[in-house]
């Protein structure tokens, strides 16, 4: 069932939104790309809302010494233990097929975000 | 002194447990100006006219917003995390029903500082005054560190000076680049001793690992912590720290635990064949371990309750380990997340609560 959850507008200027849907947290995230993505909001490790950390980039290497700051990969990080999560996927980035977070199907109408829950 | 406290474990099933004790919690100051109240007007002129800030000997820096703190405890004005009492006492006390929350600072600086020690004695002075005014006296629940300078005659004078504070409840020797079980250190035990005061040891900025300076990157150095506190416990033990104080005790905060039955076996293996070398050492180094030796859960390594039963069995004994969260800083471990389900209520006890209780006689 889809469920109005922010403005684009709002969700624009503040980046992530952290919203309730029948009980469930769920954090709403923007990419730069312009693209809007809903996580479960609950770190799976010790339990913080993720809203409560910070949007951020990838970082890889191919050799000792190397920083590739990846621009395209945004993840969000939690703020206690700093895990990083894909925003697009939910997936970590240190074990991504053993540990993520839910993802929802988000759509956009006009000036409004909408969440499948 | 129990009270009746609902926890949730990680499947939210409520277990009823008797209370809970935080053996490492960091409160600050704001800035350095914090300690100009308790400064002589000498001292005052350092930090108020001549710009002195503390070395900075870390040289790493996090990828993160709020590098070593939790993102979420800066206070609204901005102030550096762990400085607002009130912001603690929401985030940390209320929040997680705390009977008592062990302060450990974060002023180590004055303890590990090279030389120059009548002013580094002076503001571990002013920090103790600052953490007794600032916070002790605002929360019974709050228990107080003292942090001294290295000088072991300053040190005792500093401990003589506050010890009877009825908050204060150990004497802080951080680790740094130095073993503290040096004989030159020994009138520091004895002090702490006769105030019936505990030790507690916890990373300073400049801990280091033997073999070694600075790693370079910052995983690899908080990967090595647990190689220092091996140094402490060895030093302790061997310079016979314990044979000549059989009651005190020392707590090893925020260097893991699951290298203590490894250590207690190798240093036990080595007596056995070396006891000559240090006569003075009268029983079995795993011994001290056991009676002598606290341990602390944060930063709790991902450990299934299988693993850490067997880390128990090995050490031979239920009370070594206390709980610690490490607020407000990055990696704190919440009560309620700390310990893996499926660990023995019994035991989920004295490590919230008991073992703390008992090593701090509350």
């Amino acid at each position: 069932m889809k469920h109005h959850v922010c403005t684009y507008g709002d969700l624009e200027k503040a980046g992530k939104i952290p919203v309730s849907i029948n009980g469930k947290a769920i954090v709403i995230v923007r990419a730069e790309s312009g693209g809007v993505y809903a996580l479960r909001d609950v770190c799976p490790h010790k339990g913080p809302c993720l809203s409560d950390g910070m949007l951020d980039k990838g970082c890889s290497a191919n050799e000792v010494g190397e920083y590739i700051y990846e621009k395209d990969k945004e993840v969000l990080r939690c703020p206690w233990h700093s895990w990083e999560f894909d925003i697009k996927t939910g997936k970590s980035l240190f074990a991504p097929e053993k540990v993520k977070v839910k993802t929802y199907e988000v759509t956009v109408e006009d000036d409004g975000v909408f969440v499948n829950v | 002194m129990t009270t009746d406290l609902r926890v949730n474990n990680e499947k939210n099933d409520k277990k009823t447990i008797k209370g809970i004790i935080d053996t490492d919690v960091h409160h600050e100051i704001k800035s350095t100006r914090d300690l100009l109240p308790y400064l002589s007007d000498h001292w005052k002129r350092y930090i108020a006219e001549y710009g002195w800030v503390p070395e900075r000997s870390i040289p790493f820096n996090q990828i993160r917003k709020e590098t070593k703190y939790r993102m979420d405890t800066r206070p609204s004005d901005g102030a550096t995390p762990g400085s607002d009492y009130n912001l603690l006492k929401e985030q940390l006390l209320d929040k997680h029903n705390m009977t008592h929350a062990v302060l450990t600072g974060w002023f180590y600086e004055a303890s590990v500082a090279k030389g120059w020690y009548e002013f580094a004695a002076a503001r571990a002075s002013a920090y103790n005054d600052y953490t007794i005014e600032h916070w002790l006296s605002k929360d019974n629940r709050l228990l107080g560190s003292i942090t001294i300078p290295q000088d072991p005659m300053a040190a005792v004078r500093e401990i003589d000076r506050v010890a009877s504070h009825p908050q204060m409840v150990q004497v802080m020797l951080p680790i740094a680049d130095f073993a503290w079980g040096d004989p030159m250190y020994h009138p520091i035990f004895e002090a702490a001793n006769r105030h019936g005061l505990k030790i507690g040891m916890h990373l300073s900025a400049t801990i280091t690992a033997q073999g070694g300076d600075f790693l370079r990157y910052y995983v690899a150095w908080r990967s090595v912590h647990p190689q220092a506190y091996m140094t402490q416990t060895i030093s302790l033990i061997t310079n016979g720290v314990f044979d000549k104080f059989p009651e005190l005790q020392v707590a090893l905060v925020e260097g893991g635990f699951e290298w203590v039955p490894f250590m207690m076996h190798r240093m036990d293996s080595a007596y056995k064949a070396l006891r000559a070398e240090t006569p003075w050492v009268k029983r079995m180094p795993s011994d001290y371990f056991r009676d002598n030796l606290r341990f602390t859960t944060q930063p709790w390594d991902d450990l299934t309750a299988k693993q850490f039963m067997n880390i128990i069995d090995m050490m031979g004994s239920e009370d070594m380990i206390m709980y610690a969260s490490d607020y407000p800083h990055w990696d704190f471990d919440p009560p309620e997340r700390t310990l893996p389900t499926g660990t023995p209520d019994s035991l989920r006890d004295k490590i919230l609560f008991e073992n703390a209780r008992n090593f701090y006689r509350l």
